[in-house]
């Protein structure tokens, strides 16, 4: 288990990324969902122990490690959001340097494991090419290997489905799925699908704070009823009655369909009940629509 | 092109480049510069600080030459890192495809990128330059001898404009260009490397190989900073601090050219540069490697659990985990074309110097294994450490500008595994150079088989020697980069300490203690390898490990992995936080200050140390007032014995003087100068003990009674000494000294036997030196001392206990030697009276030949038989010429080259295997035949006749001895060896003199300064050889004869107006001959010929030549002219007769009066040469020329046209005459 205690990091400027930020992550995926610049990087480097916190403490299955990340580092697996490789090595060697490093080894030895790891992110027939000749989503099925590498009790991935195909992004999730039944897997992401299709927590982050923990069931429950879905004008989405209300807008046979979150009241005219998805959830805590709505989800803890 | 386009992207370049460490780092460097270096070190000066023509600090040629080093040094670097880094920082921040998505087209951004270049460096230029004027005209000469001159904006806007402004130019182009298409920043370090090394090696004067015209027309080429312009055109041949005060800076030809191309370069580079961007963007050849398309993969993989790999993980060990980013980091580092580059240079630059390394006098040196790698030393070390420097600050900061770094850091590995691995990885590619250099250095030196092929030397210098340094430095550099975090500071502050220990270095003050790269502190010896100085090489690596530890610790505690908040980071500053590291670091700290302690107290305590300094300063303190050219008594005989102790360096000497009064009054106390090392000295007067007063170095012995003129006394005495004490302040030789090796000693000072009486010299120094005294004119009529040894010639018994495996070589003949239970015991009687004496050992091998013999190293017999027959030939000739040779036999000694000198003393000369034993011979080289021939003339010019103490007497010594050599090359190897002897003393006296220092011959003080050695040794040989030329060899060499036999055994000793006197009447024109004395001994003249207008035209079955001459040097002189054809002289169809009739005239010139010469020769010459048999001393003999072209048709054609001309210009008294 993960506890995170009032972490605060506040960058020269002076620009303050997280402010008091507290979580208890329990064993098994969990989800970190926040708009972009709301602290989820900042958090996971500090997780990483690539970033000194301001204030606030970091503690693993009851050690403190906030100041000590050489006490997490060696089962720590970690992929960054922006990170490179060496790209003069190929793709083999250069996860077998990373291997080394983090000490991993296997019964087959370690060119048995980083060709197996290569597989499992498949890459095996771009082991011999050069990093620096490799796509966007192939370094990120190279950084995917790395974190997943070795017996790591804490896996921390930041953004890890940017760049990845659908089915990839299916054979990473399942990988994860993997790790996070008896570790503890901690997904930062903007991607509510994402969350809604692997944890069964997730905490919402916004401008450094917490503004919400729970479950996706139970998010969903917590709108159930007021939301609903119709057509609308092109004209009228601009409208700020209709934008300070919108949880998720798309076009449908070059009509544009609108879920609006209504918290009371009638709904507009035309526009029918729908059970709520996580993302409407999501927009109606993260976009602000509703002042007051973080009390009423169970378990929030902002 | 649109220039608002360019203008947006220079303006932002400017921006960024005028908010970099690095350009204000160079300001810096130039303020440095400009505040620290005394101008009068810039100019020849002559004699300014005693009193003679100031030199002005804001010249335009002091401010010239302050410039171009400054550029040399400091601007390549930083002006290449600082043009490169505007590519390497768009590219590192991604922005390039934004940019050229826009309508900026590659040209535009290419010239925008160097337009801010320039203006960036162009602030820096116009800082320097108004630092340069506020320096020069409020400073500069406040301390210094240096004068101010009347400001001229144009003494700084000039150079400034004409050397420093091209030269950064260069470099900002060439580095921008090396950055646009490699994209790598080791390959923008690499060029000013490059730059700067060559700048250097062009300031060095080459040979006259095709390879070194070669080398030279390169270096002129590429001389950025007209450097080797100024060096060459300016400065090389002294013009006078009056020049240098009030001329304008003249650019010829040559200058403008080289400025052109200068220019030229960077405008093609940055062109180029330009192009090649556009193919890159268009993913043409030539460009970046475009990725290959990625071939979308197959949905083959597995869905296999993760948990069937059984993977674990440990923290990996510090040594594993350093091996794999080494691993990483040298696979990195030998992907760069760069470092092959730096390579390539250093392999060149080790067989430059093994095919054409040069010794005293020019000579080609045989490098062995050992003195190949310490010649090598100090470039390997400056290419290491930029290596180094550059390598280890782009690994440390590789990870960050690839983004690995968060994939590595979260590793467990220890942080300093980062910081070892680095190392190691740079440490491994100067180790693979190195190995590579000593590879090369062993091919060549078995390709030459000159010596034994040994790799023994290498791995010593290179690799236990040279090693630690780049360990140490390579610590350095990640403890900088660690603490600053900033490459571009770290790079700042690296080249500042690099910077800094040159500027050390040059200052004379830098020690074992601060010589951590060991700069200058190394001479190699075959004889004894480091032996004198090996406890402090020791001592020194012990102390660089130890720093490298220390420094090795501060990194490690302040790398960090994860980045610190700024709270802590404050929090770190604060005075207790720093006090704890500081006990951390505290135990490292040891590991060098201890060895360094050690240091300084051996260096202290040695023979070179400040205590041993202040006891000289002392002695002369003390009794210069009472002692100083007070008469004593003068030894009579000397019996000493000696036991050698050479393992040690230990001596125990016993002996005897016997000393006469040879003054007119009684002698109350008598007065010896002992040397620094004797330990335990006692005294006895006529066998009983004496009481003595040690007056800092002066024993002072009372006599019971007091001795009357022409009475003798007997002192005897003993001691022990350990000689040289400890170590050299900062390497470098000695003359004497007892070591493995083999032994050197003499009575020239004291450190061997007691001096009588107070010596002069010993405690001088800057401070408190004082001009000789100028003497009246005729001070040489009365009876005068001798400038070296004893007032009289005395007999001498030494004898010497050693070792058996050393050979024990003294003054005279040896009359015993017994060997007992592993010891020789040898005695040498004096036989002829002496003045000085010798004794030299060594392990030598001999051989012998016609009264001759030589002892030498058994790997050193290359030269062996050439030293030998010359030693034989000098005895023999000398004796023939001068006086016989009073001694049976001549003996030569090697030894180890702790100094590259050799010494005459009499039948015993000691002569370092630097100076003729590793030369390598041929035509070319006759070094060991010259210094062998000079050192036997002094057994007469010094032994038997020791000149008296005046002004010019140390010309009758060395500069006879030269003329001797002249002698003896003319009559053994031919013409040809004294004529190519004699211009190498005429270009040593022109590139060494100093023209408002030099003073006449017969005033010459003896100061050691170049001026008065080049004018003693050079110009006093060449003087002698007109004299000869003047009066006739026979009557000169009967003069000569006469003159020995007078003054051999007198209490008089000669001055050189003594020496004039008895040639005099050899004489066969008197006037001529005192305006040739007036002129070359009383005056300082130097001829300086030119041709001009030499044309020729067909006179019946010959030729007419007609030139004009003129001498636009000093002094009147008569000089030979010749007509010549191809190589040698005329064609085949004329006899050599008839040839040398015909082909020569000789003139008498007097300066600013061009003679016309016409004179018919029977071939049609194609050049007309002034002095073409060398006889007469001038300026510039290679302008003492011309090329003879077809007659004009305004010139007359007829003979009496040609008289004409001649009137014209000359005095009929001086009308041309053909020389037989």
């Amino acid at each position: 288990m993960l506890e995170i205690r009032d972490l605060v990091k506040v960058y020269p400027g002076p620009v303050t990324a997280l402010s008091g930020v507290s979580l208890t992550i329990p064993r098994g995926l969990y989800g970190l969902l926040g708009p972009n610049g709301s602290g989820k990087t900042t958090l996971m480097r500090i997780l990483a122990g690539l970033l000194a916190p301001t204030s606030g403490s970091v503690s693993k299955d009851g050690v403190d490690v906030t100041h000590q990340p050489d006490l997490v580092q060696p089962r720590l697996g970690f992929l960054p959001q922006d990170f490179g490789f060496y790209p003069e090595l190929t793709g083999q060697a250069m996860l077998r340097h990373l291997l080394v490093l983090k000490g991993v080894d296997a019964p087959g030895g370690l060119n048995a494991l980083c060709e197996a790891l290569l597989d499992r992110v498949n890459l095996t027939r771009e082991k011999d090419r050069k990093v620096g000749t490799y796509s966007g989503g192939m370094r990120q099925r190279l950084g995917i290997a790395q974190a997943i590498a070795g017996d790591p009790d804490l896996v921390v991935v930041d953004e890890p489905t940017v760049g990845l195909d659908p089915e990839e992004r299916i054979r990473f999730f399942r990988l994860l799925s993997e790790l996070g039944r008896d570790r503890t897997v901690l997904l930062s992401t903007h991607l509510v699908e994402d969350v809604a299709m692997l944890c069964p927590r997730f905490a919402v982050i916004r401008k450094g704070r917490v503004l919400a923990e729970t479950t996706p069931a139970r998010a969903r429950a917590s709108i159930a009823g007021r939301v609903f879905e119709g057509f609308v004008e092109p004209a009228d989405l601009t409208s700020p009655s209709l934008a300070a209300r919108l949880t998720q807008a798309r076009l449908e046979e070059g009509r544009n369909v609108v879920r609006l979150h209504v918290p009371d009241g009638p709904p507009p005219d035309g526009f029918v009940p729908v059970p709520p998805t996580l993302e409407d959830a999501y927009m109606v805590l993260a976009g602000g629509a509703a002042p007051g709505l973080a009390a009423a989800w169970p378990e929030t803890s902002a | 092109m649109s220039p608002s386009r360019a203008g947006a992207v220079g303006r932002q370049e400017l921006r960024a480049l005028l908010a970099s460490p690095l350009l204000w780092a160079l300001v810096l460097f130039a303020a440095f510069a400009t505040l620290t270096v005394d101008p009068v070190s810039m100019i020849p000066t002559g004699d300014s600080a005693m009193g003679g023509l100031r030199p002005f600090s804001n010249s335009p040629h002091a401010i010239a030459r302050i410039f171009s080093l400054t550029g040399l040094l400091f601007y390549p670097f930083l002006v290449s890192i600082l043009a490169g880094s505007s590519i390497l920082r768009d590219d590192e921040a991604r922005v390039g495809d934004l940019l050229h998505s826009t309508r900026l087209t590659p040209g535009e951004y290419v010239a925008g990128k160097f337009g801010g270049i320039l203006l960036a460096v162009g602030v820096v230029l116009v800082l320097h330059t108004a630092i340069a004027v506020g320096w020069s005209e409020a400073g500069a000469y406040l301390g210094s001898t240096a004068a101010r001159g009347p400001f001229r904006l144009a003494s700084y806007v000039v150079p400034a404009l004409a050397f420093l402004a091209p030269g950064a130019i260069f470099c900002a182009g060439l580095a921008l260009a090396v950055a646009e298409r490699t994209r790598a920043a080791m390959a923008v370090y690499v060029a000013p490397v490059l730059l700067v090394l060559s700048g250097l090696a062009g300031l060095a004067p080459r040979g006259s190989s095709r390879l070194d015209a070669v080398l030279g027309f390169l270096f002129s080429a590429f001389d950025l900073w007209g450097t080797r312009w100024l060096d060459e055109t300016i400065f090389r041949t002294d013009r006078g601090v009056a020049f240098y005060n009030g001329a304008p800076l003249a650019f010829d030809a040559v200058f403008l050219w080289n400025r052109l191309f200068v220019l030229a370069v960077p405008l093609a580079a940055v062109f180029l540069s330009a192009r090649h961007r556009r193919a890159a963007l268009r993913g043409e050849s030539g460009g970046r490697k475009a990725p290959r398309p990625s071939v979308p993969a197959p949905a083959t993989a597995s869905f296999r659990p993760l948990g069937e790999l059984r993977m674990t993980s440990r923290r990996p060990g510090l040594a594993a985990s350093a091996w794999e980013i080494a691993r990483a980091e040298l696979a990195h580092l030998h992907r760069q074309p760069a470092l092959a580059l730096l390579a390539a240079l250093a392999l060149l630059a080790v067989a430059e110097a093994a095919s054409s390394s040069r010794g005293v006098f020019d000579s080609e040196v045989i490098l062995t294994s050992g003195g190949l790698a310490t010649a090598l030393f100090e470039l390997l070390a400056a290419l290491g450490g930029l290596l180094v420097l550059f390598v280890v600050v782009e690994s440390l900061d590789r990870a960050r500008r690839l983004r690995v770094a968060d994939l590595l850091h979260v590793t467990p590995v220890p942080p300093a595994a980062y910081l070892l691995g680095t190392q190691l990885a740079a440490c491994a590619v100067i180790g693979e150079i190195l190995l590579g250099c000593a590879a090369v250095g062993l091919g060549l030196v078995a390709f030459r088989n000159e010596g034994p092929v040994e790799a023994w030397p290498f791995l010593l210098v290179w690799g236990l020697i040279l090693g630690p340094t780049f360990v140490a430095w390579a610590n350095a550099v990640a403890a900088l980069q660690c603490l600053l975090r900033s490459r571009y500071l770290t790079y700042a502050a690296g080249l500042a300490v690099l910077g800094g220990t040159v500027a050390l270095r040059l200052s004379g003050a830098m020690t074992w203690v601060t010589n951590w790269p060991l700069l200058g502190a190394l001479r190699w010896s075959d004889l004894g390898t480091f032996e004198l100085d090996g406890e402090a090489l020791l001592l020194n690596r012990a102390m660089v490990l130890g720093a490298a530890a220390f420094l090795g610790a501060v990194s490690v505690r302040a790398f960090r992995r994860s980045e610190p908040d700024p709270a802590a980071t404050r929090a770190r500053r604060s005075p207790s936080a720093i006090a704890r590291e500081a006990r951390a670091l505290a135990p490292f700290l040891l590991l060098a200050v201890l060895p360094a302690t050690v240091l300084s107290a051996r260096i202290r305590s040695g023979f070179q140390g400040a205590p041993e300094a202040a006891r000289a300063r002392d002695y002369w303190r003390r009794n210069v007032a009472t002692w100083s050219g007070v008469e004593t008594a003068t030894l009579r005989h000397v019996d000493v014995k000696v036991a050698l102790e050479p393992a040690e360096r230990r001596m125990r000497v016993d002996g005897v003087f016997v000393l006469v009064n040879g003054t007119p009054a009684a002698l109350r106390r008598l007065a010896f100068t002992v040397g620094p090392a004797f330990e335990g000295v006692a005294w006895t007067v006529d066998g009983a003990e004496a009481a003595f007063e040690d007056r800092s170095g002066l024993h002072v012995l009372p006599l019971r009674e007091a001795l009357p003129p022409g009475g003798e006394v007997r002192v005897g005495f003993g001691y022990a000494a350990v000689f040289p004490r400890g170590v050299t302040r900062n390497g470098g030789g000695t003359s004497e000294f007892i070591l493995p090796s083999g032994v050197v000693l003499h009575t020239l000072g004291p450190n061997f036997l007691p001096v009588p009486g107070f010596v002069e010299g010993i405690g001088v120094d800057r401070e408190n030196r004082s001009e000789p005294p100028e003497l009246p004119d005729d001070f040489w009529q009365g009876e005068l001392e001798p400038v070296t040894g004893n007032v009289s010639a005395f007999t001498s018994r030494v004898e010497v206990v050693a070792p058996s495996a050393y050979t024990v070589n003294g003054v005279g003949e040896k009359t015993s030697e017994r060997r007992e239970s592993g010891r020789t015991t040898v005695v040498w009687e004096s036989g002829h009276p002496v003045r000085v004496l010798d004794l030299v050992a060594g392990r030598w091998a001999v051989k012998r030949q016609d009264g001759a013999a030589v002892f030498y190293h058994p790997a050193h017999e290359r030269n062996v038989e050439v030293i030998l027959s010359t030693l034989a030939a000098a005895r023999l000739r000398y004796s023939e010429w001068f006086l016989p040779y009073p001694w049976a036999e001549l003996k030569l000694g090697e030894y180890a080259d702790h100094a590259t000198r050799a010494q005459g003393f009499p039948t015993n000369i000691p002569f370092s295997e630097g100076i003729g034993f590793l030369t390598r011979g041929g035509p070319g080289n006759r070094l060991p035949i010259i210094v062998t021939a000079h050192e036997a003339a002094h057994q007469w010019w010094g032994h038997l006749l020791v000149p008296g103490r005046g002004p010019g007497s140390d010309v009758l010594i060395e500069g006879m001895a030269h003329y001797a050599t002249l002698l003896f090359l003319q009559a053994e190897h031919g013409e040809e060896a004294r004529v190519s002897f004699a211009r190498s003393l005429e270009e040593r006296y022109a590139e060494r003199r100093r023209v408002d220092a030099e003073r006449p011959l017969a005033r010459l003080r003896g100061d050691g300064s170049a001026t008065d050695e080049t004018a003693t040794y050079d110009k006093g040989a060449w003087v002698l050889w007109m004299l000869q030329r003047q009066v006739g060899r026979e009557r000169m060499l009967a003069s000569l004869q006469s003159f020995l036999r007078r003054f051999q055994a007198s209490r008089d000793h000669p001055a050189l107006q003594d020496l004039i006197d008895a040639i005099r009447p050899a004489a066969e024109s008197p006037a001529e001959f005192q305006a040739f004395v007036d002129q070359w001994f009383f005056d300082v003249v130097l001829p300086e010929f030119q041709v001009r207008d030499a044309v020729v035209r067909p006179a019946g079955t010959g030729w007419t030549v007609s030139a004009t001459i003129e001498n636009v040097g000093t002094g009147s002189v008569t000089v030979e002219v010749a007509a010549q054809r191809g190589e040698g002289g005329p064609g085949p169809a004329v006899g050599e007769g008839e040839r040398a009739a015909s082909a020569i005239v000789t003139i008498r010139l007097a300066p600013g009066s061009p003679r016309r010469v016409t004179w018919t020769v029977p071939f049609r010459p194609d050049r007309v040469v002034v002095d073409p048999a060398v006889h007469v001393l001038q300026h510039h003999r290679a302008e003492a020329r011309a090329r003879v072209g077809p007659r004009s048709a305004t010139e007359g054609a007829s003979p009496s046209a040609a008289a004409a001309d001649d009137s014209a210009f000359g005095s009929a008294e001086d009308a041309p005459k053909p020389t037989p």
